[in-house]
């Protein structure tokens, strides 16, 4: 029996009641800190695809002028730009084994109290939804830390592309100072494509 | 380009003012460009293939490039002395895909005192040809009052 089958029987929601039930823990309370501090190159970069011009993001003495403790890093790069970890490293092993031309690509690691939520196995995800509070700016030469990954809740449902659930999670940003710079709810849809 | 010597100011905004759309033509190569800059590697971004077996059309821009399109809308029209408080809750309804243009608009649909901060909420959302994708959301934003 493939681990997807759960998605062909009509009790199909009854395979998500132990996520439902796990709403409120916390998966990942420690964290795992970005591999690098945000770099004014990578700012740069990040504007560019996005024709973004605003010149806080290029000028230090404009940001400044403006109130700002130096370059901030754009604001929509919080939840997964700026607190990025590496996806290979030299003692981790080959992160593209094969020449395969679909082979997914390797996972982020994840932080080392890291638990896995209870979910049944999906084949595909994609973000639905986001909420997010700043509190505070991150600057170039900041190293955020994203902590928590709370199951705020979760609800099974067939969609157009698949069955599975519609789940929320929420964690937290801080910089190297111990300061809260964001709140973060993600949601995603995890489920198994119709064939 | 927006005009950045413009500062906004709390005092002359009202409800129902319409903030600039900002258009984004998808193509393949600005999805990779994204993906290297915003380091959301997942495939179904930025191949075809992969993103059809997982029931889309085409690829799609991933959740990141959506938050900035919204940046980049409201940025633009609160200045550099705005700062952007809050931005949703708002869902991603249908994709985004390559060889669309994704439009980003906005609307403010309230403004009001907060222990000496001065907040607009904007209404924004992205339409695609196909319709409404993303949102309507709320953006809370503060601005200098005069």
């Amino acid at each position: 029996m493939a681990d997807t089958d759960w998605a062909r029987g009509d009790d199909w929601e009854q395979a998500w009641q132990p996520l439902i039930d796990a709403i409120g823990t916390d998966f990942s309370p420690t964290g795992k800190s970005a591999i690098d501090e945000i770099e004014r190159g990578a700012i740069r970069k990040y504007v560019e695809p996005l024709e973004m011009d605003c010149p806080i993001f290029v000028d230090e003495a404009v940001a400044r002028e403006h109130g700002y403790e130096g370059i901030p890093a754009p604001t929509s790069g919080i939840s997964q730009t700026w607190i990025a970890t590496d996806i290979w490293t030299s003692d981790g092993g080959p992160a593209w084994p094969t020449n395969d031309r679909d082979a997914p690509p390797p996972r982020q690691p994840a932080a080392e109290d890291a638990l896995e939520p209870p979910s049944p196995p999906t084949s595909a995800a994609f973000a639905t939804d986001i909420e997010i509070e700043y509190h505070q700016d991150a600057y170039v030469g900041d190293r955020l830390t994203s902590s928590g990954n709370r199951l705020i809740s979760c609800l099974p449902k067939q969609t157009s592309v698949g069955r599975g659930a519609f789940q929320i999670y929420e964690s937290y940003v801080h910089n190297q100072g111990g300061d809260l710079i964001a709140t973060v709810r993600r949601g995603l849809y995890s489920y198994v494509p119709f064939e | 380009m927006a005009d950045w010597t413009r500062q906004r100011t709390w005092d002359e905004v009202n409800e129902g003012d319409e903030l600039d759309p900002v258009e984004i033509p998808i193509t393949v190569h600005r999805l990779v460009v994204e993906a290297g800059a915003n380091r959301d590697f997942a495939q179904i971004h930025h191949n075809t293939e992969v993103a059809q077996a997982q029931g889309a059309p085409e690829m799609y821009a991933n959740n990141v490039f959506i938050q900035g399109w919204w940046e980049r809308c409201t940025r633009e029209y609160i200045g550099l002395d705005g700062r952007i408080r809050k931005v949703g809750p708002f869902r991603m309804k249908i994709f985004n895909v390559v060889g669309e243009t994704s439009t980003t608009k906005g609307r403010v649909t309230r403004k009001w005192e907060n222990d000496g901060d001065h907040l607009v909420e904007i209404e924004m959302w992205t339409e695609t040809p196909k319709g409404v994708s993303v949102g309507p959301g709320p953006v809370v934003v503060s601005l200098p009052k005069a």
